[in-house]
């Protein structure tokens, strides 16, 4: 069976910059893969890559069996791809359940001349769609604020929100661009929880983060990338141990 | 009191036309931040493809109904012959490219239709209506009907439809929206679908009244553009209510003040509007974190 991510020798150049370099790495529903390495290292950029925000200039992404090397972020996301961003991408002027229902709308079957007549199976999948909605604010501990305007939420209320958001889409796929990224120790074992979850309902999560002990705790499979290369990849404990990672994180000893 | 009833009539009447006007500017500026200042054409369009129409011996419902499909086209082509090219323009670069793009479409229709003015006699006849003392061209009644009809079809269309609430998320964060899977370039062009559609829907129903011209729409948009600026453009509703006040001011202060200054009302209250409340009666103020 072919993997529900492939990602294959994937290049990209800012002017002379090789942001990304022959990176590859495979992932499957139910698995925890996270990408980590020094700043500038390539990790958003390959994000942006496999989300469609910029096409790959080298190499292939295969979702779901098809290539979408080219294919707008719009057509990924119908094949169930979905992400969050570092720097928080939510609507700003729509309430809370909006944001959520948005997400949740795309996955809506009824179409525009049925809403337009009315009929009964609109209005229970509209019911529906706020239930489910109303059910991932409570899930993100964001229960209560749906009427809220989602730009005038605190910051690490919008980055559960921006996450309740993506799950409303049903993705089968789920990117998370650092999540952990300013919240304190105790969110931070929250959020270990919930991605687990999200692996255990079969999604598969491809996580950047720079909390190392969440990432060491959570992950089935790490790629450490570093100047847009590959520098190692495997499990938590092979990659911990390998001499070059160590030598990139923590630099090399000069006698 | 007749009088009063009288100007209220005719306002009413003027201020659906502007409502009908103003609702197409509120409709792009809230799917692209931009202003479309061809939206008059696209009244114009409306009443001029209908003349067209029946001239080629359509019966009235066919020909309007060609009128509004023929503007919605020319909607989509606008879109996506001349701003979606401008990819990442700014809203001004936009803004003048809707301005060409308006002198183009009354450059066409004059040589189509020529610089003279056309109408078709009213859809009920041309026998007035009498309320209580005061008249009012029957035809008058097609006009508030159509612009009840774009009422409640705007309102079950951001209330009710996923492609209202992709229209919202796309104004809200283009990027975001793009994400979470939307077809933003797709929502713009039905967007301008949508407003030429309405505007040209306004045009069929005010031409047996106002009369049409290759050059109708120029007045028209400034006006529509005030309802708009009076409703907060970010409202489509506020457009049809900011268009009623308009329509009703401009008739009671033609009526008991001087026909002579009817026509500077629409712009001293835009005036008195941006200084008092710029995010007009019904708009959103622009919120953000910093």
């Amino acid at each position: 069976m072919a993997p529900l991510l492939d990602i294959h020798a994937v290049g990209v150049s800012f002017g002379g910059v090789r942001a990304l370099d022959g990176v590859s790495f495979s992932t499957e529903a139910g698995r925890i893969f996270s990408i980590i390495g020094p700043n500038g290292a390539g990790k958003t950029t390959l994000f942006n890559v496999i989300s469609g925000a910029y096409p790959a200039q080298q190499g292939k992404v295969v979702i779901a069996g098809r290539d979408m090397t080219t294919a707008p972020p719009s057509a990924r996301a119908a094949l169930g791809l979905q992400r969050t961003f570092q720097n928080l991408q939510i609507f700003g002027t729509m309430t809370a359940l909006e944001n959520v229902m948005v997400g949740g709308h795309l996955r809506q079957r009824t179409g525009f001349p049925s809403a337009l007549l009315g009929l009964p199976s609109v209005a229970a999948e509209s019911r529906a769609m706020r239930r489910r909605a109303t059910e991932l604010l409570d899930l993100f501990d964001l229960a209560g604020l749906g009427g809220a305007v989602a730009g005038e939420l605190a910051y690490g209320q919008q980055k559960r929100l921006e996450i309740a958001r993506a799950l409303a889409c049903e993705p089968r796929i789920l990117l998370l661009d650092e999540p952990a990224a300013g919240l304190n120790p105790s969110e931070t074992e929250d959020l270990a929880n919930v991605i687990r979850r999200l692996a255990g309902m079969g999604i598969a999560v491809v996580l950047v983060e720079h909390d190392m002990r969440l990432v060491m705790a959570i992950s089935d499979e790490l790629l450490v990338l570093n100047f847009g290369r590959e520098l190692a990849r495997g499990t938590p404990a092979e990659v911990s141990s390998n001499p070059a990672v160590i030598e990139a994180y923590l630099g090399v000893e000069v006698d | 009191m007749v009088d009063f009833l009288q100007f209220l009539l005719s306002g009413i009447t003027r201020g659906s036309i502007y409502g009908l006007v103003g609702v197409g500017f509120a409709l792009i500026f809230r799917s692209s931040h931009a202003i479309n200042f061809a939206q008059g054409e696209f009244v114009m369009i409306g009443g001029m493809a209908t003349v067209f129409f029946l001239t080629l011996g359509l019966p009235l419902v066919l020909a309007a109904a060609g009128a509004v499909v023929a503007a919605a086209l020319i909607g989509a082509l606008l879109q996506r012959l001349a701003i979606a090219q401008a990819k990442n323009a700014s809203v001004l670069t936009i803004i003048i490219i809707t301005i060409g793009a308006g002198m183009m479409l009354r450059g066409a229709a004059e040589i189509v239709m020529g610089r003279n003015f056309h109408s078709y006699p009213a859809f009920s006849g041309e026998l007035p209506v009498d309320l209580l003392g005061a008249k009012m061209q029957s035809q008058s009644l097609w006009v508030v009907a159509a612009l009840v009809l774009v009422t409640i079809g705007i309102h079950f269309f951001f209330a009710r439809t996923r492609l209202g609430k992709a229209v919202e998320a796309t104004f809200s964060n283009r990027f975001a929206a793009t994400v979470i899977g939307i077809n933003v370039p797709r929502i713009l062009i039905v967007c301008f679908m949508l407003s030429a559609a309405i505007g040209a829907l306004g045009g069929v129903v005010m031409t047996p009244i106002t009369l049409t011209h290759f050059e109708l729409g120029v007045p028209l948009a400034l006006k529509g553009f005030c309802a708009a600026i009076v409703g907060g453009l970010t409202s489509p509703f506020g457009a049809i209510i900011g268009g009623l006040i308009l329509g009703l001011s401009e008739a009671f202060a033609g009526g008991y003040i001087s026909p002579t200054y009817q026509e500077a009302v629409a712009f001293v209250i835009i005036i008195a509007m941006l200084i008092f409340r710029p995010q007009g009666l019904f708009g959103r103020r622009a919120v953000e974190r910093v």
